[in-house]
């Protein structure tokens, strides 16, 4: 018996784990799949908006502002990174210039740092911004995160705070007596209270609790290209276009870690879970992003992908407590910036209403390992050699820090978790040379047969989980 | 900070033949390796072939390089394994880790035997979702010969270059079926003894002018979308058919890997991606060499050896400043061929030069010219992209040559 279930581990989920876990209360998270951050967080741009683009009066403009002011903090006390790199919203001609006052405003009403400039400001600051750039806004505080990073670090601590985690554990179905009792794949949990943040599945789950549940989500793919971390000096801000009905629109940005990542496209799509990158995609992210800043060269990409946003067909986050039961869904754009937001709203709304929530007392630390600089890895060595024994050359990753991903608290169990937490595979080989040394490793450190380390859930080396007669 | 003669970056088949060589030079050097083994890609390629010229019989990969790593033992040349070169300086000092720390240490020469990389999904940009079961043939390859583990039960191969022939015929041998490979040229881009022994020998069908177009399967690759593609490579609508697949494994060509080589400020080649060099294999910056499939993609490997000699040579030259002449020739192509190799002469001896040609020629001429003289005709009944085609620049001819050497074809 739980007091509180939160059902989904993405970045919603893992940062009211983060939160609740400084209370009093027990809390339970359900994850069906092997890796926390699995779905709609890991694969968006990793931007927390500075929070000028949500309509008036929207949950999306409320709790936009509050998440951009609780991220520094948040990313500070995790030790998880957090870059404030500014972004330039640009104009490529003049029938946008209404629409960048507009923005101007709204973002003066916000009380959101903003600057116009003109043309040879923009190319002082960006040198590689596109020719038929006229006018843009500067927007200081817009910031990138690395999402999983982020919710990984939140998930840790609350796990070592007592939040319990049970993965690999999908929700079937929901009854409701004195308490709520969650069925899963996994056996029966029971609380008081659940909260719904699972995404893709969020009305699926809403209705296990009402089934008269009216919501309704639209899925919108939005399509990625990534380059070589070699470009780092081709770009220095986030780039958006003027947004439109269908979103901030394709945008230029440099992850942490020095990519570049260009997109994403938005249409709507049937299959929620449809992850493919298609043809016509990735030319619209190529012929859109060439209006923004000069095209790249081709043989830069290293990788492209897909991501899913579950939009509510109201525009806006649905949040709401129907008798315990916390619906937390249609978190589509700005939903990642959102989500420290999104969290005290819930906890403040609600939470604080049916539990009497008492800040607990020794709290455990938890400081996420960044990438290694070569004098802190000097002086690891000199304790561990194994940080000396890189396994992952592209991106500089030693075996022990592969070690280190898996025996987190929350620690991988897949060559995807591995890659999410420590990056072998992100870089230029796109895992060519380290990917069977990291199977390798995951095998002998959770004690099982390289066949049987998945790549993803229930995907594994071999199409049958490891048949090999040549062995 | 520790000062070495020479460092060879790279214990492949270029490093180890370049470090054997410098020590019967008498030039203590000191290779870097960044596996736990000698020998480099060598180790995972079991299959025979390899050795002919060098050593003139038939090894496995494996041999071709105890070959070498014995000498080099035997030699006692200083070596560091499990050692990865993160920063190379233009003043000749280099930073790497190992699991005794992190080192910087000064050379007054360097070889970069770096190797190359597989071009994978990404570079390619294959459309479709994002399933588990693609990978490049280098890694199946690693995967089956060095760990024991055959990734696929029914699959199909993108690419027809040397090692996704070779995997053709080893994950057939490991008891899987290889269903087909796709070539988007519309000619192999294998050596004909590999399309031989691999593909028709055990019946696999090679479609040419095809590519991937889609690959379906959320999980595990599930199955593929193949398309003819027209003359300029481009897929045409209304040609595709599916392929029951649960493995792709891509032969797309390989990139010499440069990254350290790109960030100490060294000239690059966009078109063989390894650094431009002159006749010694001397790159941009004085003093640091490259050979080997780090500074072109080469079919054989006793080349790739040979190249480690030849550069040793040049380094015994550098450490004894032996004048070179200030001359830098730039040696040009006209756009039949992918590359040329060096990229400039200095007319001080003969030369050998090294090209590829963009697409197959038959009965042509290949004609050496300096501005408006012919220097050199050859005819030829064949020429293939596939095969690194080399011809030797005598002396007497050298002398002849003026502002520029070009390399032209003419029918």
């Amino acid at each position: 018996m739980y007091d509180i279930i939160i059902i989904g581990s993405g970045i919603i989920g893992s940062m009211l784990a983060y939160d609740l876990s400084r209370f009093n209360v027990s809390v339970c998270v359900l994850e069906k799949n092997v890796e926390i951050m699995n779905e709609v967080s890991s694969s968006n741009s990793g931007l927390v908006h500075a929070g000028y683009d949500p309509e008036d009066g929207t949950l999306k403009a409320q709790l936009n502002l509050i998440g951009a002011k609780r991220y520094p903090q948040i990313a500070k006390d995790l030790n998880v990174d957090y870059k404030q790199v500014g972004s330039l919203l640009v104009s490529n001609s003049m029938d946008e210039h209404e629409a960048l006052l507009k923005y101007a405003q709204r973002a003066t009403q916000r009380k959101i740092d903003v600057k116009y400039i003109q043309q040879d400001e923009i190319r002082r600051m960006e040198p590689n911004i596109s020719d038929s750039v006229l006018e843009a806004l500067f927007f200081p505080t817009t910031a990138i995160i690395t999402p999983w990073q982020m919710g990984f670090a939140c998930m840790n601590y609350a796990v070592l705070n007592g939040v319990k985690l049970f993965r690999q554990t999908k929700v079937i179905g929901i009854d409701k007596n004195e308490n709520y009792t969650v069925h899963t794949t996994q056996g029966v949990f029971e609380s008081k209270c659940v909260i719904n943040c699972t995404g893709l599945n969020g009305v699926d789950v809403a209705k296990y609790q009402d089934p008269n549940s009216e919501h309704q989500l639209e899925f919108r793919k939005g399509e990625y290209q990534v380059s070589d971390i070699r470009d780092e000096s081709y770009l220095n801000h986030v780039i958006y276009p003027m947004p439109s009905k269908l979103g901030k629109g394709v945008l230029a940005l440099k992850t942490i870690e020095g990519n570049l990542m260009f997109g994403p496209t938005s249409y709507v799509i049937d299959n929620r879970y449809d992850f493919s990158t298609t043809v016509n995609g990735l030319n619209e992210v190529d012929s859109k992003i060439s209006q923004i800043i000069k095209p790249l060269a081709k043989n830069r990409m290293i990788r492209q992908f897909a991501g899913v946003r579950p939009g509510s067909i109201t525009k806006d986050f649905i949040i709401e407590n129907k008798d315990g039961f916390i619906n937390v869904i249609g978190i589509d754009s700005p939903g990642l910036a959102s989500a420290p937001g999104i969290s005290e709203y819930v906890i403040e709304s609600f939470l604080k209403k049916d539990f009497e929530l008492e800040s607990k007392m020794n709290l455990v630390d938890f400081k996420w390992k960044k990438h290694l600089s070569s004098n802190e890895r000097n002086e690891l060595i000199k304790d561990d050699s194994r940080y000396g024994r890189i396994v992952c050359v592209c991106e500089t990753i030693s075996e022990k820090e592969i070690m280190n991903a898996i025996h987190l608290p929350v620690g991988a169990r897949s060559i995807k978790g591995v890659k999410r937490i420590t990056r072998p595979g992100s870089g230029r080989c796109q895992g060519g040379f380290c990917e069977s040394e990291v199977v390798r490793i995951l095998a002998r450190e959770l004690n099982v047969d390289m066949k049987d380390i998945p790549y993803d859930n229930d995907v594994f080396l071999t199409p049958l989980g490891g048949h090999d007669e040549t062995r | 900070m520790r000062h070495v003669k020479c460092v060879v970056i790279g214990g492949g088949s270029a490093g180890l033949a370049a470090a054997i060589q410098l020590k019967k030079y008498n030039i203590d050097c000191l290779l870097l390796e960044k596996e736990d083994v000698l020998g480099g890609i060598l180790n995972q390629c079991i299959h025979n072939g390899f050795g002919l010229t060098r050593f003139k019989e038939e090894l496995t990969g494996p041999s071709y390089a105890e070959r070498l790593v014995s000498e080099f033992h035997d030699l006692g040349i200083e070596f560091e394994l499990d050692s990865t070169v993160i920063k190379l300086n233009s003043d000749k000092s280099i930073e790497y880790i190992n699991p005794k720390g992190v080192h910087k240490i000064q050379a007054e020469s360097i070889v970069l035997a770096l190797g190359a990389r597989e071009r994978t999904r990404g570079n390619i940009m294959i459309p479709g979702d994002r399933s588990v079961g693609v990978w490049t043939a280098g890694s199946a390859q690693k995967y089956l010969n060095i760990d024991g583990y055959c990734v696929g039960k029914r699959v199909f191969i993108l690419g027809s270059g040397d090692i996704g022939l070779i995997m053709a015929r080893r994950m057939t041998i490991a008891k899987a079926k290889v269903v087909g490979v796709a070539e988007i040229m519309p000619y192999s881009n294998g050596l004909t003894r590999n399309l031989v022994q691999c593909l028709y020998d055990y019946d696999i069908p090679l479609y040419l002018s095809t590519t991937i177009t889609r690959i379906n399967g959320n999980g595990r690759v599930q199955s593929i979308e193949l398309s003819r593609v027209d003359e300029n490579l481009k897929p045409i609508s209304g040609t595709e058919f599916n392929i029951e697949v649960d493995t792709v494994l891509l032969s797309v060509g390989l990139i010499p890997d440069n990254i350290i080589t790109e960030n100490a400020g060294i000239e690059m080649d966009p078109r063989t991606k390894g650094p431009k060099i002159n006749q010694y294999y001397e790159t941009s910056i004085p003093g640091i060499f490259a050979c080997g499939n780090g500074l072109h993609i080469h079919d054989v490997v006793d080349f790739v050896s040979e190249e480690g000699d030849m550069v040793a040579k040049s380094v015994e030259r550098y450490l004894n400043q032996l004048g070179k002449s200030d001359l830098s020739i730039p040696v040009n192509s006209d756009s039949n061929f992918i590359y040329v190799l060096p990229q400039t002469i200095d007319k001080s001896q003969a030369v050998k030069l090294k090209f590829r040609v963009k697409r197959p020629l038959k009965n042509v001429k290949l004609v050496i010219r300096t501005k408006d003289e012919i220097i050199m005709t050859l005819p030829k009944t064949q020429l293939l992209p596939a095969e690194l085609e080399m011809i030797t620049l005598p002396l007497p001819l050298i002398d002849k040559i003026q502002d520029e050497v070009r390399l032209e074809i003419i029918a």
